[in-house]
This record gives C-alpha cells, structure tokens and sequence, in this order.
C-alpha cells in the first residue's frame, strides 16, 4: 500500500524537552490512521511537524514530494483542524469557511479592488464550493453567525469545513471527538466515512480509544516523543507497551 | 429572495442619497465647509487603507505621518519633470516602495513592538524632512502649483473639492472591494489567528507587506494632495505625532469599517477646527481620546452606532 504521508526520522525539541524523538511513520492512501499516545507524547507537535507550523529535523514525504523545507502556506493538499479550536474571531461561519479556499482565490491586490471578472468568477466558484460543504456538514442555518458564538461542537465543524475548503488529499484531525455530545460523535464517524469514501485520507488524533477502534484502518502511538507502535489498530491496542505507556507504567 | 432585494435596494438609495448630497454640498456650502470638505477628503484617502492594515488586520501603524509626508514632498519636487498629476502617481508608487520595503521585514514584529518599529519609522523620515537640503527643511516648499488641464487650474476649494471627492471615491471603491474579497477575508483571519491563517494557506507575510504598501501607496497620495492644496510644505506638517492623530481617525470612527475611517475623518477635520485656542494641547487631548477609545469603545463611533441600533 502506498503511504500518501510518511513521517521519517522528526525530531523536536522545545528548549531541551524533547517533543519528537525521531519519530517515523506512515498514513496509508485511503485509509483513516489514527494517532494516539498519552497527554504529551508529541502528537499536535507531530501535526504542527506536518502542517509547516513547527520546523523540526528530519524528512516528510506528502505525495511523494519532500515538503519538509516548505512553507505552511504552501503545503496544499494538507488540511487540518487544532485540538483547541482555533477560529477567526469576527468572522461568520461562512466567511470564516471561505478563506481555507483562500489558494483558489483569484487577482493580486489592484486586480481584486478593480474586481475584474476573473476575479469574481473565482469568487463565485469559491462560495458554490462552500455552500456545497455548508450543507453537507449541516451548518447552512449558521452560516451568517459569527463561528465564535457557536456550540464547541458546531465550532468543530467550522473547522473541519475550513479545513475542506482546501481540498485536502489528506485531513488531519485533532480530537475533533473530544467535547461532543453522542449524538455530535455519530455524526462525525458518518462524515469521517463519507469523506474517505470521496478518496481523502485521514490522520486523527484521538483519545477516544473506542471512536479509534470504530474509525481507525492503520494506528500510530507514540510516548514521549516516540512512535512505540505502527500497524493495526486491534493489535495496537493489545500490545503490552501501549497499555503500559497509558497507564503511566515504566516499561 | 424579494427580501434580499429590496434590502439591496435599500443600500442603493443610502448611497445615491449620500451621492446626491456630495453632488450638491459645493454649491449650498460656504468656503469655509468647503476647505473642511477637502481636508475631510485627503483624510479619508490617507486613512482609508489603515482600515484594512489596522481595522481587519490589526497590525498597528504609528509611521503613516511618514509617508503622508514622503508623498508631498515627491510630488512637489517631481511635478516639474512629470507634471503635478504625474506627481501624484509618483507619490503613491514611491510610497508603495518604500512601505513594502520597509514593511516586509518589520512586519514580523506584533502588537506594541510594530507600533513603536513604525514610530521609529515616522520619526526617521520626520527629521529627514527637516534635515534634507531636498526638502528645504524648516522654511519648507511654497509656490506649489495646482494640478491643472490645459487653462484649467484646480486653484480653488471648489474646484479641488471634486478632484479630492473623486480620487476619495475611487480609492473607497478599491478598498472596500479589497475588504469584501478573498484577500480581505485573509487579512480578517491574519488580524485573529496567523497560524490558522497559515495552514489555509494566506502567505501571511507577503499580505501583510502588501497591504502595508497599498496603506503607504495612498497615504503618499493623499499627502501629495494636500501640498498641491495648501500650495506650501514643511517639515512642521508631518512631524511624528502626526500619526497618532492618523490612527485616532480610524480608532475612533471604528476601524474595522470603512465608514468608520469617513467618519474618523469628518469629526477630526472638524472638531479642532472650534478647539484652535487650545491648538498646543492637541497632542494632548489626542492622546487621551486614543487611550479611551482603545480602552472603552475598541469598536469606535460605528460600533457603537450598530450597537445601538440591535437594542
């Protein structure tokens, strides 16, 4: 199977804390890998690694193109959400939405304030898209809302919505789990589904072990900046290491 | 759908009202309003694109006096060569330059530390306009002539009135479809969360350079307009301090909306125009009425319009 993403050899460190031990691993193509480990095994670092937010040593091939020295505005194809919610303030659902379209934006600066047709095709074209995704994640009703003044829930899926507007070949998620009510979690496994049925990959983190074991093809875990384990996600999560790292205990 | 039209034509009567009366104001104004109108125009051409840089991306600029300055002096000194309106192109293109330039890497800075980068800007060019030879220092530029078509000279405050409420109208125009375009939407969501910004992929700071350059491009303009008004420079109209009064114009009119900058405007064209006694207290009375409005009314006269109009 080919990975769409490999992770190899990343390496972190804030002020001596190490965040990223040479970390290594791979998102297969089509599949939804989950990423797990303990509070501070270096999973939204390995994310920040991977969306050009945090420089680290080492080597990330996404597509089969090393993006590792490439800037985050440039990395398209990635998209992602953040384990704490990061909105733009002052912003409705669907403006908010529309500037993780921003790459297909058409015109330079006197182009857009002469608003040449060309640039109010590309902004046609961008709002259709966004309208399309509104209705798919269902927050057509909020979309003249400010995002902030949302439900955590539906805030989430402003973000993922943001993160779709860029069309990602892989979505990278950061407890989008976390803080939703049951009904808010079925509805995130059916879209998880419907999207990888559309050909995106997925990489979650989730602390969710049993959203992991109803979504999750591939599992990745790390512990304090290492990857202990890659491979299935039963087996992953039978293995004598990872409950141990969870429980806290020594190995 | 009926009701999304008649609300846009609701907008439309707003404006042709507000157009009819500019149409009309020269004529029903006495000179005097119309010198005020004029500075209320070049106002608004020099803070109008602060609304993007500090309104919607709120990086904070105390340097504007800077370029409002550049802009008069290369217009004066260049209409000779390039006639007065080639000037004014000079003046906002060597502004555009030289805010890019500037603004590129001082951009990085955030909050308080750009603010005082770009103080440090404004003062710099300040004593250049005084020390320079070029500038005539102190004693200034005077006999600066109008910009003119063949015969006809724009050498009165009636006649300057439509060139100011043109160009006004047309950088307005500019900005505000910048502010409702994909760039605006960027410049929005770099002013809340950059990193955000980022992974949507906004070239954070190659926007950022840019709109400072567009901000500087027509405070440069402006300030050509004003020296081929006022027909005389110096070094004592753009000192420093000349750009808190700039970001208070677009403070406290609310400086994430346009109409706030046109309002920021009327009000500082007018007010101490009835406060000349007090006139060395200015800074003063500036420097507080910044203070307050940062501190109780971020939203400034807009916001609070709005804020009224929801109870």
């Amino acid at each position: 199977m080919n990975n769409i993403l490999s992770v190899s050899n990343a390496f972190v460190s804030f002020g001596g804390v190490t965040a990223l031990n040479n970390a290594s691993f791979g998102v297969p193509s089509g599949t939804v890998t989950a990423l797990i480990g303990p509070n501070g095994a270096g999973k939204t670092t390995c994310f920040n690694v991977v969306s050009g937010l945090q420089g680290a040593r080492g080597r990330i091939i996404f597509e089969g193109r090393d993006i590792s020295k490439v800037s985050a505005h440039r990395r398209s194809g990635l998209g992602r959400t953040f384990q704490i919610v990061q909105l733009f303030g002052g912003m409705t659902v669907k403006e908010s939405v529309m500037v993780g379209a921003h790459r297909r934006g058409g015109g330079n600066l006197v182009e857009v304030g002469l608003d040449l047709p060309r640039v109010r095709q590309a902004e046609t074209d961008i709002e259709d898209q966004v309208n399309g995704i509104l209705r798919r994640l269902e927050l057509v009703k909020f979309k003249d809302r400010l995002a902030s003044d949302l439900p955590l829930g539906q805030q989430r899926l402003v973000e993922l919505a943001r993160a779709l507007a860029s069309d990602p070949k892989l979505l990278m998620l950061d407890e989008s789990a976390s803080g939703l009510s049951p009904s808010e979690l079925a509805n995130l496994e059916v879209v998880i589904r419907q999207l990888v049925a559309t050909g995106i990959s997925m990489l979650i983190v989730e602390h969710n072990i049993r959203f992991v074991r109803k979504v999750a093809d591939h599992l990745v875990v790390l512990n304090f900046g290492d990857v202990i384990f890659e491979g299935q996600v039963d087996r992953g999560l039978a293995s004598p290491a990872v409950i141990s790292a969870y429980l806290g205990k020594a190995s | 759908m009926v009701r999304e039209l008649s609300k846009d034509k609701i907008v439309v009567l707003k404006y042709a009202a507000v157009l009819l009366m500019l149409l009309i104001f020269p004529f029903a104004a006495s000179r005097i309003w119309l010198n005020f109108a004029v500075f209320i125009g070049i106002y608004v051409i020099l803070t109008v694109g602060l609304t993007l840089l500090f309104g919607y991306a709120n990086q904070l600029s105390f340097g504007h006096a800077g370029f409002f300055g550049l802009g008069a002096y290369t217009s004066v000194l260049g209409s000779p060569y390039v006639s007065v309106w080639g000037g004014f192109i000079l003046a906002a293109l060597l502004s555009a330059l030289v805010g890019y330039s500037f603004g590129r890497p001082i951009l990085r800075l955030r909050g308080l530390s750009l603010g005082l980068a770009t103080m440090a800007f404004g003062q710099i060019m300040s004593v250049l306009f005084l020390e320079l030879h070029l500038t005539g220092g102190a004693i200034g530029l005077s006999g600066i002539p109008a910009p003119s078509f063949g015969e006809f000279q724009f050498d009165t405050a009636v006649r300057y009135y439509w060139l100011v409420l043109l160009v006004a109208t047309f950088v307005v125009y500019l900005s505000v479809r910048i502010g409702d375009s994909y760039i605006g939407r960027a410049l929005k969501a770099i002013g809340t969360n950059e990193g955000a910004a980022r992974v949507a992929g906004v070239d954070v700071e190659s926007i950022k350079a840019s709109i400072f350059a567009y901000s500087a491009a027509l405070a440069g303009l402006a300030g050509a307009l004003y020296a081929h008004y006022v027909t005389f420079v110096s070094a004592d109209s753009f000192r420093g301090e000349f750009s808190i009064l700039v970001i208070l114009i677009v403070a406290v009119g609310g400086r994430a909306s346009f109409l706030g900058a046109i309002l920021g405007s009327i009000l500082l064209t007018i007010v101490p125009q009835y406060l000349r006694e007090f006139q060395q207290y200015a800074m003063l009375l500036y420097g507080v009425m910044l203070v307050v409005v940062f501190m109780y009314l971020p939203g400034g006269l807009v916001g609070l319009l709005r804020s009224n109009e929801k109870s």
